[in-house]
């Protein structure tokens, strides 16, 4: 895919083209904004005006990385929708776990290869993750996301974020400690996993 | 402080150690830390167990393809706009003008029942000689002290009732009296002491005043009940002393004023129910639109 012929001929009129790169980065766009957001529907509609509003300011675009131009705008629509329904709070059509837990949608969690019980432990744990991440403040949570859900280095999520690699650094470190305070509450779900990541990763 | 300004600096170090963002100085002088540092060893576990632990969520895949269509770029004109704007305008403009029209109104009203006040005053006096059917002129005697030293005073009316002012005591006044029937006005002298003129029209009924013939002295007249008119002339019980001896015609429009309700007021009234059906309709359009917008 050449990327910069695309965007010319978007430029040019030629929506197919910026279609292509739609449906380039569209699985992308809508993981971080899931994951800024914690809500299929909030991120649907996040993603869909992000898009939208990447193809009427396109013209604004001055070369550099597209993706991190186009991430900047998917994290500012995300922070508009999150303020958005701030204001008017919607009440999410999901199953619950007894202790109030919301779970996530069933093809969310769906995974080949588990049993129903390992299949419920990765709900648990990846709702308590999602539950620190949310608690995080918007600033910390964006670098979060970009680097370590995401896997941005600090250049690319600093363009996003739309802030100096410093300040990603500083941001990410913080954010990780924090998440790391919260998830001591769900230590029990952690320590399978972390073997069974621990022996493949390092 | 100081130590908490290193910890955080250190946590910034331990985290960009992990994701490999350190320059190869810092990262020599970390790894040297390190194999000194058990504790500083620990914190590096610890954050590179939640790296791991964050990085397990899976990736979500977009449900459907974001694809754009023409109509979703089209800039659509938004056509409520300009109609909320002129709702919003008129509305304003109503309530400003309504504010405005009610401020008149009370203004105007406020100083016409200072005056109608005023005006009631000297006028119920001499509404008691007057016929509720037929108004009839007002009688106004003469001047105290005018004429001879021996006159009186004497009115008389149209077909009102007899006045309840109390006798005039007058010292030697002979007195003209004018009275005025339906504009027609007859003047007749009673030079004679101690005796009642009675000037009887035809079509008037009696109306009499006794009066005692001596002119009152200045000290008397103050005693008489002394008002002051609309236009800041001095009635003696309706006597109008710079118009003494004189008949002022109390015409059916004059006397009336007290009822009639000017025009202009049922007007305004009707000019202020519509400022206010535009104020409460255009707001509420306004309102709709702009939340439908």
């Amino acid at each position: 895919m050449d990327e910069s012929a695309l965007i010319q001929a978007a430029l040019d009129g030629e929506l197919d083209a910026f279609n292509t790169l739609v449906l380039h980065y569209q699985d992308l766009a809508y993981n971080i904004a899931y994951r800024l957001m914690g809500e299929h529907g909030a991120a649907d509609d996040a993603v869909q005006e992000a898009f939208i509003s990447a193809y009427q300011k396109l013209a604004q675009y001055r070369g550099g990385s597209f993706k991190a131009w186009l991430l900047r705008i998917v994290t500012n629509n995300c922070y508009d929708e999150l303020r958005r329904r701030q204001r008017q709070p919607v009440t999410p059509l999901k199953p619950e776990l007894p202790d109030g837990e919301i779970l996530d949608d069933p093809y969310w969690i769906k995974d080949e290869g588990f049993t129903p019980e390992e299949q419920t432990e990765q709900a648990e744990l990846q709702a308590a993750i999602q539950k620190c991440i949310n608690q995080l403040d918007r600033k910390f949570k964006v670098v979060l996301v970009l680097v370590d859900v995401e896997g941005l280095d600090y250049q690319t999520a600093a363009e996003a974020a739309g802030t100096p690699v410093g300040t990603v650094k500083s941001r990410l470190a913080r954010a990780r400690e924090r998440v790391q305070d919260c998830l001591q509450g769900f230590w029990e779900l952690l320590p399978d996993i972390f073997r069974h990541r621990d022996e493949e990763t390092i | 402080m100081k130590n908490e300004r290193q910890r955080t600096r250190d946590l910034a170090l331990l985290s960009a150690y992990l994701d490999g963002e350190l320059r190869p100085a810092e990262r020599q002088a970390l790894v040297a830390r390190l194999q000194t540092d058990p504790d500083l060893g620990e914190r590096l576990e610890n954050l590179r167990k939640t790296k791991l632990t964050v990085g397990y969520l899976p990736r979500v895949r977009a449900p459907h393809n974001f694809t754009l269509t023409p109509e979703m770029v089209t800039v659509r004109p938004k056509k409520a706009q300009p109609f909320a704007a002129t709702m919003r305008l008129t509305s304003a403009l109503a309530a400003i003008l309504l504010v405005v029209l009610f401020g008149a109104e009370f203004l105007i009203t406020s100083g016409s029942l200072a005056r109608l006040q005023m005006d009631a005053e000297p006028m119920m006096e001499a509404a008691v000689v007057l016929d509720d059917a037929e108004p009839e002129p007002l009688i106004v005697w003469g001047h105290p002290g005018v004429g001879g030293a021996e006159g009186f005073v004497e009115g008389r009316g149209g077909d009102g009732p007899v006045t309840m002012a109390e006798p005039v005591m007058v010292e030697s006044m002979p007195v003209e009296v004018e009275v005025a029937v339906e504009e027609e006005i007859i003047l007749e002298e009673s030079p004679v002491v101690d005796s009642e003129a009675e000037i009887l029209p035809e079509e008037a009924p009696e109306l009499l005043l006794e009066a005692d013939v001596s002119p009152p002295t200045e000290k008397e007249i103050e005693a008489l009940q002394v008002v002051s008119g609309m236009d800041g002339e001095m009635l003696i019980l309706g006597i109008n002393l710079e118009e003494g001896g004189e008949i002022i015609s109390r015409s059916a429009d004059t006397v009336v004023v007290e009822e009639a309700r000017p025009a202009w007021l049922g007007i305004l009234r009707v000019l202020q129910v519509a400022l206010g059906a535009i104020v409460v309709g255009g707001g509420l359009a306004w309102w709709l639109l702009s939340r439908r917008g």
